[in-house]
């Protein structure tokens, strides 16, 4: 209550690396004025640079895959990345369409009630933004070694091989075998799939920032549960007013989770359809990769090339999942943070109130896609059960075929 | 230094805690004399622990690699490294995440109290205590016994392995091998003579050591719940005499009348005081407060009585704060027993899940094993042994995680069952905010990914079951 000045802090931070990275991107316009200058360049930046590195690769796989069809080893080698694009492009989607909810979702991170009250839901705040900045980073960096090892392995992988093959199978409308055709495709595939990689995870690391918010938010709600505490007096009169003080402070407390409700569906609305395709599009990924896997020797650069790519993919689910997780196990714990608080003293109307917040507070708050897929360690396991079946019996069918 | 006064949980669990600093584990607190030379002394005595551990460890694994040749080696040495990989990681867990329970060994240095229940407080206590010293009795016994099958086991039957025959392919010969509890590589002939009694007496230190350490620990985890459960079952006794001291006059006439006429009949009426520190991560004691005798009177902030001095309720002004007090020392000791399984849970959650992932990984290749006995042999023997071994140490604490369960969830029966509706609004509206933090039972997590209770075991033995099942219907 008092002394807040100290304790500043502009929660909008939990997602500013991201935005500026989907900027960069021209996934995301800045908020400029209407018919600006700067919003019509924007805008033809975008375009351009989203329609040549994305655009035009996903219409290439897509040939590629319109005429791989019905060899299988083909197929998985030119699906687990279109696959990818196609779930990237519905978050563009999203983030186009949705674009003045999402800036607005993003100032309201600001809101008075979100902010820390004392030293500790301060740190618990700073610690929180902090990780999500690293985690950002982490996998950006991860996905650029990723890309990186995709480069290399078709040059160290070459021997037996007819000469060195693209990287990634697309469909070219030139013949890819000599050069400068083949350095060209190269340099192309590799710019491509390098930002569209890094814009996919900028837009995977945001949405996890927006949960990871939630999270650190209910933290702070647990604490000042925690902290309720009458002021100790001895005059009678003065005493109503300190019951009145703590009263209010409870009601502050259950304004905070009807915030913290409030928030959560609306990131769950904005990005509900990204979620789910991911989660389903990610098991066939998994699903692709490991087959991919299976096919090419272990230690050859191709299969630490496919390892880092998935492990990239389960990350991103993983990620969400888990501060899904974290988000049901702190809102469990709301209702043994207001018992915890001193409540035997207090005023009738104080404790009537507890008992309504603790009533609510008895059912979790859980982060849906869809309205079926809820965010936890649950599905997460879920998930890669479903993928290791499909890719046994995947791998029956191919043997079966072989043999 | 500060005085060295044992007080709470590191009172009541002083054999343990003893042992656990004798088998060698980090622990260098609660001695007496923590002068310079004699806690580097106890440090450098775990640290020789440690050491020996780990490089006899290492042999146990570089044997593994050894033999990774032959299927049926590779799967029993398999079986004994996770079995000692288990050990080492309780020892190693321990080193590192001492502080957390040191916590949690004195979370209950001074507990409140009141003059009401010190008899049901001090029951319940002792009650505890007896419980805790049956169950370390019950580990000690059981890890000596398992240290002395394991020796004595190594000396029935032949002591060899099957290799191939160096001079045909196809024809495996039987080698001996030297006769010790554990197959590990030494870089001696351990076969006979001097260097392999010595090998002997180290894999006997070893192996008691190793079971040693990890069924302290859990002991010590167990006791924990032990304590935690007596502490709620008091609470769930003094529940109905509260409500009895709190039911108006007219309606029902408690016989606890006579608990008015309080031993200390001298003195005002006790409250206990209102500045707790709910979050002091001292390690005196999380939870601090002073009872105080001979009162701090709130009583004109309370109600403001007529000249009667006969409250709504009809309890006087007196009874009124006995109740009040009451209610606060059974709502305090409750927040104090949840702040205990919660730094229970912080300390061994995560000791909990790697004790699980190994386990687990363990009874798999254990049913696989399983399938090749063929009569009632050395064999057999040791697989049975490692099974019923591994299965105790799951049993041990899912049998102590599902009895905290069963307690906090009862405790919102009691307080149904208590009569209620005779008491006064206060002690209804504390009822209500009790029944709705014990509506979700306490209960220990493993890191977050699976909860302690007899449903976990009974997923592992059921889990060893259908695998052994399977692998003999694929033989």
């Amino acid at each position: 209550m008092s002394g807040s000045a100290n304790f500043e802090l502009d929660l909008r931070e939990f997602v500013t690396l991201n935005i500026k990275c989907i900027h960069f991107f021209g996934y995301f316009s800045p908020e400029f004025a209407e018919n600006s200058k700067k919003r019509i360049l924007f805008r033809i930046y975008a375009t351009v640079f989203v329609g040549f590195a994305f655009v035009l690769s996903l219409l290439s796989q897509i040939a590629n895959m319109i005429d791989a069809f019905g060899d299988m080893e083909k197929m998985t080698e030119a699906s687990f990345l279109l696959f990818t694009n196609i779930v990237q492009c519905l978050k563009l989607y999203c983030f186009m369409k949705y674009g003045a909810r999402v800036w607005r979702l993003v100032h309201s991170l600001n809101r008075k009630i979100f902010k820390p009250r004392n030293a500790t839901q301060y740190d618990v705040l700073k610690r929180d933004i902090g990780r999500s900045k690293i985690i950002t980073k982490l996998f950006l960096l991860a996905c650029t070694i990723t890309y990186a090892s995709w480069c290399v392995s078709p040059f160290l992988d070459k021997k037996g091989e007819n000469g060195v093959r693209l990287p990634l199978s697309g469909w070219y409308p030139f013949s890819t075998k000599e050069t400068p055709a083949f350095e060209l495709a190269y340099a192309y595939q590799i710019f491509t799939t390098w930002v569209g990689g890094l814009g996919d995870i900028s837009m995977d690391t945001f949405m996890s920032g927006a949960i990871m918010v939630i999270s650190a938010e209910l933290s702070v709600l647990n604490n000042a549960l925690e902290t309720l505490k009458q002021r100790f007096v001895d005059d009678p009169q003065k005493i109503r007013e300190e019951e009145k003080l703590v009263n209010k402070e409870l009601v502050r407390c259950v304004i905070h989770y009807k915030n913290i409700i409030g928030f959560a569906n609306e990131v769950t609305y904005l990005f509900t359809d990204c979620i789910t395709a991911q989660f389903l599009v990610g098991v066939i990924i998994v699903c692709m990769s490991m087959f991919q896997m299976s096919l090419v020797p272990v230690m050859s650069f191709r299969f630490f090339a496919m390892m880092l790519y998935q492990i990239c993919v389960l990350m991103e689910m993983f990620l969400w999942c888990y501060y899904g997780n974290e988000v049901i196990l702190k809102s469990d714990l709301l209702t043994q943070s207001a018992y915890m608080c001193e409540w035997v003293d207090n005023s009738k109307e104080f404790k009537q109130n507890l008992l309504y917040f603790m009533t609510r507070t008895q059912f979790n708050l859980q982060l849906y896609a869809s309205g079926y897929f809820a965010l936890s360690l649950q599905t997460f396991k879920a998930i890669i059960k479903s993928s290791w079946s499909y890719f046994a019996v995947l791998n029956q069918v191919h043997d079966q075929k072989m043999a | 230094m500060m005085k060295f006064k044992v007080s709470g949980l590191v009172a009541d669990l002083m054999p343990n805690i003893r042992l656990i600093q004798g088998s060698g584990h980090f622990m260098l607190n609660y001695h007496a004399d923590n002068s310079g030379a004699l806690h580097t002394l106890r440090l450098g005595y775990c640290c020789v622990t440690l050491v020996f551990m780990l490089l006899q460890y290492g042999c146990n694994f570089v044997n593994l690699v050894l033999e990774r040749g032959d299927v049926n080696d590779l799967a029993a040495n398999t079986i004994t490294v996770l079995f000692f990989t288990h050990c080492i990681t309780k020892f190693v867990y321990f080193a590192v995440r001492s502080k957390l329970f040191y916590r949690t060994l004195g979370i209950w240095n001074q507990p409140n109290s009141h003059p009401l229940f010190v008899e049901s407080n001090n029951r319940y206590h002792a009650l505890a205590l007896k419980k805790m010293r049956r169950l370390l009795y019950i580990i000690i016994v059981w890890t000596s016994f398992s240290a002395i099958a394991w020796t004595s086991i190594t000396f029935v039957g032949e002591s060899v392995h099957t290799t191939k025959d160096p001079e045909n392919e196809n024809l495996t010969i039987s080698e001996p091998i030297p006769r010790l509890l554990v197959r590990a590589w030494y870089p001696w002939n351990a076969m006979s003579g001097m260097p392999h009694m010595l090998t002997l007496i180290f894999q006997v230190y070893y192996v008691f050591f190793a079971l040693a350490h990890a069924n302290l620990l859990d002991s010590l985890f167990c006791s924990w719940l032990i304590f935690a459960c007596e502490q709620l079952q008091h609470l769930k006794e003094i529940m109905k005499p509260l409500m009895e001291l709190s039911a108006t006059l007219d309606t029902y006439v408690p016989k606890s009348a006579d608990l008015f006429r309080a031993p200390s009949a001298t003195s005002q009426d006790n409250l206990i005081e209102n500045d707790y520190n709910s979050k002091n991560e001292d390690l005196k004691g999380v939870y601090s407060t002073r009872q105080e005798l001979g009162g701090h009177f709130r009583g004109a902030a309370l109600q403001n009585f007529g000249a009667g001095g006969v409250g709504p309720n009809g309890l006087t002004k007196k009874q009124e704060l006995m109740v009040r007090s009451a209610i606060k020392y059974w709502v305090e000791r409750h927040k104090h027993v949840v702040r205990l399984v919660t730094a229970i849970g912080d300390a061994y959650g995560v000791a909990l899940l790697l004790h699980m992932l190994t386990s687990t990984i363990m009874l798999t290749l254990l049913a696989y094993q399983a399938t090749k006995i063929t009569g009632v042999d050395k064999y057999a023997a040791t697989v049975i042994g490692y099974l019923l071994f591994a299965l105790a140490q799951v049993f041990h604490f899912c049998i102590f995680g599902n009895r905290l369960i069963e307690e906090s969830s009862s405790v919102m029966e009691a307080a149904y069952s208590c009569h209620w509706y005779d008491g006064s609004e206060e002690a209804k509206t504390f009822v209500q905010i009790v029944c709705q933090q014990c509506q979700k039972a306490m209960s220990i997590s493993g890191a977050k990914f699976f909860t302690i209770s007899l449903d976990l075991f009974a997923s592992v033995l059921g889990a060893v079951v259908t695998y052994f099942m399977v692998l003999v219907q694929l033989k």
